[in-house]
């Protein structure tokens, strides 16, 4: 795995960024099938709604400081619905995969492109299709959305609000994702360099197979459901309505079958970011890479099975509560092992704490507390208590958030100087963390207090005695949102101004370290011979 | 068979018959004194001849399994905690508004229920009483009651009625939230007891508050199963082709990397 530079171009010369095709200006963009193009428009768009959802979620959490100051009762309802649909459909499920994974997946496996870059191009398109009619269904004629996240009927069928157009756009956002998968499947199967066997695949590249499996078999599921939503919106089919012979509970059935292995669809490749850095930053090879691998294959399999922990107080038969539940603690098992690969990987290694690492660390701290609670709700007599409370959100946001949000920015930051042949400020980025690591705590650990008292979800005004740690809470969205804006100013600045970065400025081990930053347009000038397993080769430039 | 409790607003204090099953609520009617059942022991009573004191009036029909059960039960281990004494300062009728009930099933019944207040409840104090569809029809208009038979039991309100010694209806305590999961998924605060009680033995009518009532009602949809059958096909499917792709990634061979 030598680096190769190209014979009489400069790297940046080279790059795909400068590479002239059929068309230019924006359609150079819009119209490309190289994957590296594809994954930053993603990235590009990802990151913009990203924003937007964060500004409605401060939003919210001024709102409840000071009930009907900023929002009243309907639009706090439309906010946080908005802020959920944004954060779950256009950021967090595509999230990872369509950004990382379309730059990286080609590169780590050492191939030119994904098998079919046509359709990866109609995923974009798809994607960007979806975003807008979801975005649409915001400000044409009638009110946003007001059903939260979930749709639940049988309230979805018969809001007023432009439910049909957003779930439109939820479904065509579900075929991108159902496309994604299974174009990263075939290009794992079918792409991958000579010597490239399945046991020499980055952790990544693991996770990300896992994930499109899901994406395949999964997404359909929240397909049908929509589609059934809409026919009982516009034709009355009565799928939902118990007056017409339908089941409410049917709704929840489909819906979280979809819904809890797209917990899954997030948290894989997060979990497969941080198997990449632990090595490289540690100096070491990762520790139980086999155990990692099939740890992430046992959550992309069980995880189909635990839905019913969802429903717990929904009305379902005692047996198939606890099998549920009994399910829920199974599917800890697998996460509890990358914990522990990932911490033993530190073990006696020559750890350089870099921006990377600690958004890495700050994952496993996070998504750990995020799991943990995931046990106490999981479990039959505390979900009773802490259901429909402020635990259920500040346990979410954990796993959410403070796993697949830290592990993207680990990301971000881990390969920036790769995506765009420039190195952003170490320093900068470490303030950045400290205010978004210590503001995200403030923020949502007030949650499981809140919620352990009793404080409701998707109150408008709660009652006066939760005041206290509600107002903790809105502080640590400051401080947060204060972190967030030095992290990404640090970033965009060094897209103009920052040093330019060399081929491997980590010491990282994988193939995309062997090639220029930014790569060169079809990533190799040879399609390198693979020998090794994928860790531990790195020199740091 | 699936039972599913759905909350929905209760009528309001006017004579408007309900189409369906509902209350209308009767406060300050008094209940026609000369309705015949038959108590547990099967022996005949007339309705004015038993109410004597205040009582707590239920509705039920002893072969429901889904909320009826809940609320006697919820409502017998309430009772421990009222300040009146049963049999002396207030009495409890439950009445079964299914004709096929019998005495013999509803003796079983009073002696689970009494078992279940655990305290020492003399054995007059809550008679469960039978009758004819005539009688039930007109203990039932009396108080404004609605139910409707439906394929596996009935689909009825739940709610207890108060009456004061002379029988005049003073007013009506609505069932509007149900506990899944819990031991008693219908709750009664002694507190509202104690009040409504006190009404009852004063002859104070309050008028009912428009609440959210429970319904007791079965449910199960007849396309459910055909709806379950497409479910399963779709299912199937999609997994065989996913399988199948599976397979075909794995049999056939690998195409260059470039």
């Amino acid at each position: 795995m030598n680096e190769r530079t190209m014979d009489n171009k400069s790297p940046e010369e080279s790059s795909f960024y400068h590479e002239k095709g059929k068309y230019s200006g924006v359609l150079a963009w819009l119209m490309s099938t190289d994957h590296k193009r594809i994954g930053l428009m993603y990235l590009g768009a990802l990151l913009s709604f990203f924003s937007v959802g964060v500004t409605l979620g401060v939003l919210i959490r001024l709102s409840l400081i000071a009930p009907g100051a900023i929002l009243n009762a309907q639009q706090y309802n439309e906010v946080f619905t908005v802020h959920g649909i944004i954060q779950i459909f256009l950021f967090i499920i595509p999230g990872i995969p369509v950004a990382f994974g379309n730059f990286f997946l080609p590169i780590m496996i050492g191939a030119r492109d994904v098998a079919f870059p046509r359709l990866n191009r109609l995923t974009l398109w798809l994607y960007l299709a979806g975003a807008a009619i979801v975005m649409l269904s915001l400000f044409i004629k009638g009110a946003p959305p007001d059903t939260g996240w979930t749709f639940y009927a049988p309230y979805s069928i018969q809001t007023k609000a432009n439910v049909s157009l957003a779930v439109l756009g939820v479904f065509v956002l579900g075929f991108s994702s159902i496309f994604t998968g299974l174009n990263f499947v075939t290009t794992i199967h079918r792409m991958r360099a000579p010597g490239m066997e399945w046991f020499r695949l980055p952790l990544f590249v693991w996770t990300l197979y896992a994930t499109g499996w899901v994406q395949i078999l999964a997404t359909p599921v929240l397909a049908i459901t929509l589609v059934f939503i809409v026919l009982g919106r516009v034709f009355g089919v009565g799928f939902f309505d118990p007056s017409k012979g339908g089941d409410p509970i049917l709704y929840e059935h489909l819906f979280w079958v979809y819904s809890h292995p797209a917990v899954y669809i997030m948290v894989l490749p997060a979990m497969g970011i941080i198997s990449e850095i632990m090595p490289t930053f540690s100096r070491r090879n990762i520790f139980g890479y086999k155990a990692i691998v099939f740890s992430a294959l046992a959550i992309a399999s069980v995880g189909y099975f635990v839905w019913g922990h969802h429903m717990f107080t929904s009305g379902m038969s005692d047996t198939a509560r606890i099998v549920f539940s009994f399910i829920t603690f199974l599917v800890a098992v697998p996460s509890g092992v990358k914990v522990f690969n990932w911490v033993a990987t530190l073990y006696k290694g020559s750890i350089e704490v870099d921006s990377p690492l600690l958004f890495a660390l700050s994952f496993i701290f996070l998504f750990s507390i995020g799991g943990l609670t995931g046990l106490i709700v999981g479990s039959l007599a505390p979900n009773l208590h802490v259901h429909g409370t402020y635990f259920i959100v500040a346990h979410f946001h954990y796993v959410m958030f403070g796993g697949v949000g830290f592990s993207f920015l680990a990301g971000l930051h881990y390969w920036f100087p790769k995506m765009f042949g420039r190195m952003f400020s170490e320093k900068v980025a470490k303030i950045g963390w400290f205010f978004f690591f210590i503001g995200f705590n403030v923020l949502y650990f007030s949650m499981f207090i809140l919620g352990y008292q009793g404080m409701p979800r998707r109150y408008f005004e709660p009652p006066p005695q939760y005041h206290g740690w509600s107002v903790v809470s809105t502080v640590g969205s400051w401080l947060l949102a204060l972190g967030l804006i030095i992290i990404f100013s640090n970033l965009i600045s060094a897209l103009f101004k920052g040093p330019k970065a060399s081929s491997n400025p980590w010491g990282g081990g994988t193939l995309e370290w062997s090639i220029p930053s930014p790569p060169p347009a079809e990533n190799f000038i040879e399609i390198p011979v693979v020998d090794s397993g994928p860790y531990g080769h790195g020199k740091r430039e | 068979m699936m039972s599913v409790l759905f909350p929905s607003a209760a009528f309001g204090h006017d004579e408007k018959v309900p189409a369906g099953p509902g209350i209308v609520e009767k406060t300050g009617a008094t209940i026609p004194p000369n309705i015949l059942f038959h108590d547990e022991n099967g022996a005949t009573v007339k309705l004015g001849d038993i109410i004597t004191k205040p009582t707590i009036l239920s509705l039920v029909y002893l072969t429901c399994d889904h909320i009826c059960p809940q609320v006697l039960g919820g409502l017998a281990v309430a009772l421990p905690g009222l300040k009146m004494s049963p049999g002396k300062d207030y009495q409890l009728i439950t009445i079964s508004f299914d004709a096929h009930d019998d005495p013999a099933t509803a003796f079983q019944k009073k002696a689970n229920y009494v078992k279940a207040t655990g305290m020492s409840f003399p054995k007059d104090a809550w008679k469960f009483l039978t009758g004819d569809r005539e009688s039930i029809e007109r203990i039932t208009d009396a108080v404004g009651f609605h139910f409707q038979r439906d394929l596996h039991g009935f689909i009825h309100p739940v709610v207890l009625v108060f009456l004061s010694p002379r029988g005049v209806i003073t007013g009506y305590h609505y069932v509007s939230r149900y506990q899944y999961g819990v031991e008693y998924p219908v709750t009664f605060s002694a507190a509202e007891l104690n009040a409504e009680l006190d009404d009852a033995s004063r002859e104070v009518v309050t008028l009912g508050v428009t609440k959210p009532v429970l319904y007791c009602f079965t449910h199960q949809p007849v396309g459910q199963e055909r709806f379950f059958n497409l479910l399963v096909v779709t299912g199937i499917v999609t997994l065989l082709s996913v399988a199948a792709f599976f397979v075909y990634l794995r049999m056939t061979s690998r195409r260059s990397g470039s």
